[in-house]
Parts: structure tokens; C-alpha cells; sequence
């Protein structure tokens, strides 16, 4: 009988300590970890970059008209036909593809003056093979900071 | 394939956005697109005029040089969008990617998203 009490009191007695000593399986938190939903997948987040503000405007004031060479434009006004862009400075060329409303054309060359018309050699950013010739006037230049 | 940016460039001295895409496209917006293209609720005339894709219209808006048109900052809204905070202080547009995409202003992705709107 009393071996027996004994026994129970020292079950008793390792049971309640191993309960006080080893801490909670597993916490929420990496509960959730364990068994993620697979659209919980976390997907890479592009790398963002914002360049500082100028602290001044590079290069002179644009000329008249706004479009200078190494500036940016943007083609407007074309509701949505898109601007020719031409192998040569002059209607007479033809044309290579067309630009977009809001498409960003670099300005390489120009001006030329042809058929009454002021003509620029843009090039798309990033795509040296969209090039060409265009009017003046579907171009707007995209604003720079002052 | 799940078309996402793998880099944004947002440059302050040209006005023009970039995206490099995970499928090998680039993306130049100019700072006044994204603007007249911004996606929130209240530059799109309410939630019942919302669609997935821009409207038409903001590819021939062009806004003047204004605060509306500089950029202050561009955070990631998760993994699924961006953030642009203007300098006005406009910043509830979210530009998810599909919707980046859809504005792309070349010639490429006019005619294919340009169907539709
Ligand atoms: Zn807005
Ligand atoms: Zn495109």
C-alpha cells in the first residue's frame, strides 16, 4: 500500500514537471508557418527605385517649341491612330511603324524642317530597332522638374 | 506565365517610369499617364465605372507640369502592386501589375489590351 502512494506521488510528480518544463508545441504563429495555404506563397517583390529630385535642370532651358535633343517625348493627339514614324525627315518617306498615344520616344536628331513640318529622330527607350522620324507636331515633351 | 515587374525605376530627372518585366518586356510611362491613368476610386469616377484595364481616354490626356505630376514615392503594395504617392499628395491608386501592363503605351500592347477598351 505504501509503495503504491509512493509510486503515484512520483508519476504524479514527474508528469506535473515535465508539463512545467517543456514550453507549448508550437506557437500560433508558427503553427501558421507550418501549414501555409499555398497562395500564401509570398511571390518576390520587384526592386523599386525613385531617383532624388534634380537639384537643377540639366542643360540649357529647352528651345522653342520645348524638344531638344537628349530630352523625352511623348506622342499625342493622334486619338489613337498612332504617329508615323518615318525613315527620313519628309512626308515622302515611308513610314516604319506607328507610335502611340503616350508612347516615351528619346530625341536623337533634329530638327529638320520638311513640307512645312518640323521633323525629330526619336528612338524608343530600351528598344534601339523602334526609331525614326516624326512631326513635331504630335509631340509633347515629357516635363522634366524645374 | 504570371507576368510581374522585376524592376521599377521611377526617374525624377525625365519624368518617365520603367519597368523591366519578368518576360522580358520594358515599360517607359511618362510621370503625366500614370497620373491621368491613376486607378482609385475617385479619379475613376466610382467603383461601378472600375475595370481591370485603363480607360481609353487617359492615353491622350495630357496633364501640365504640376505637383499632380511629380512623383514623391513608390512603395510595393504586397507583392501584387505598387503605390505611387504624388506631390500633391495624392496616393490611394494601387497599380496592380495587370493594370501596369495594360498601360503600356507601346505599340505592342496598344493593339493588344486596345481592343478591349
Ligand atoms: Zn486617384
Ligand atoms: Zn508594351
Amino acid at each position: 500500500m505504501g509503495l503504491a502512494v509512493i509510486l503515484c506521488l512520483i508519476t504524479w510528480f514527474v508528469l506535473v514537471n515535465s508539463r512545467k518544463m517543456a514550453p507549448l508545441p508550437v506557437s500560433p504563429t508558427s503553427a501558421m508557418v507550418l501549414v501555409p495555404p499555398p497562395t500564401l506563397t509570398p511571390l518576390p517583390t520587384p526592386t523599386i527605385y525613385v531617383s532624388p529630385t534634380p537639384t537643377q535642370r540639366p542643360g540649357l532651358p529647352p528651345a522653342s517649341g520645348g524638344i531638344q535633343v537628349g530630352g523625352y517625348v511623348q506622342i499625342t493627339g493622334t486619338s489613337g491612330a498612332g504617329l508615323r514614324l518615318r525613315s527620313g525627315a519628309g512626308l515622302e518617306f515611308d513610314p516604319k511603324f506607328l507610335g502611340m498615344d503616350s508612347e516615351v520616344f528619346e530625341v536623337k536628331e533634329g530638327p529638320v524642317e520638311a513640307n512645312g513640318i518640323t521633323w525629330w529622330y526619336l528612338v524608343a527607350p530600351y528598344d534601339e530597332s523602334r526609331s525614326g522620324w516624326a512631326a513635331s507636331n504630335y509631340l509633347q515633351i515629357v516635363t522634366t522638374q524645374p | 506565365m504570371d507576368i510581374r515587374p522585376a524592376e521599377i525605376t521611377a526617374n525624377r530627372a525625365n519624368s518617365i517610369v520603367t519597368i523591366q518585366w519578368n518576360d522580358g518586356h520594358r515599360s517607359a510611362y511618362p510621370f503625366g499617364l500614370l497620373r491621368a491613368a491613376c486607378p482609385c476610386a475617385s479619379c475613376r469616377g466610382g467603383h461601378e465605372n472600375m475595370s481591370a484595364e485603363p480607360d481609353a481616354e487617359v492615353f491622350s490626356t495630357v496633364l501640365p507640369e504640376s505637383p499632380a505630376t511629380r512623383i514623391r514615392s513608390v512603395e510595393a503594395a504586397g507583392s501584387y502592386a505598387i503605390i505611387i504617392e504624388w506631390e500633391d499628395g495624392h496616393h490611394y491608386g494601387i497599380y496592380n501589375w495587370h493594370y501596369l501592363r495594360a498601360l503600356c503605351p507601346c505599340e505592342e500592347c496598344r493593339s493588344r489590351f486596345g481592343e478591349a477598351v
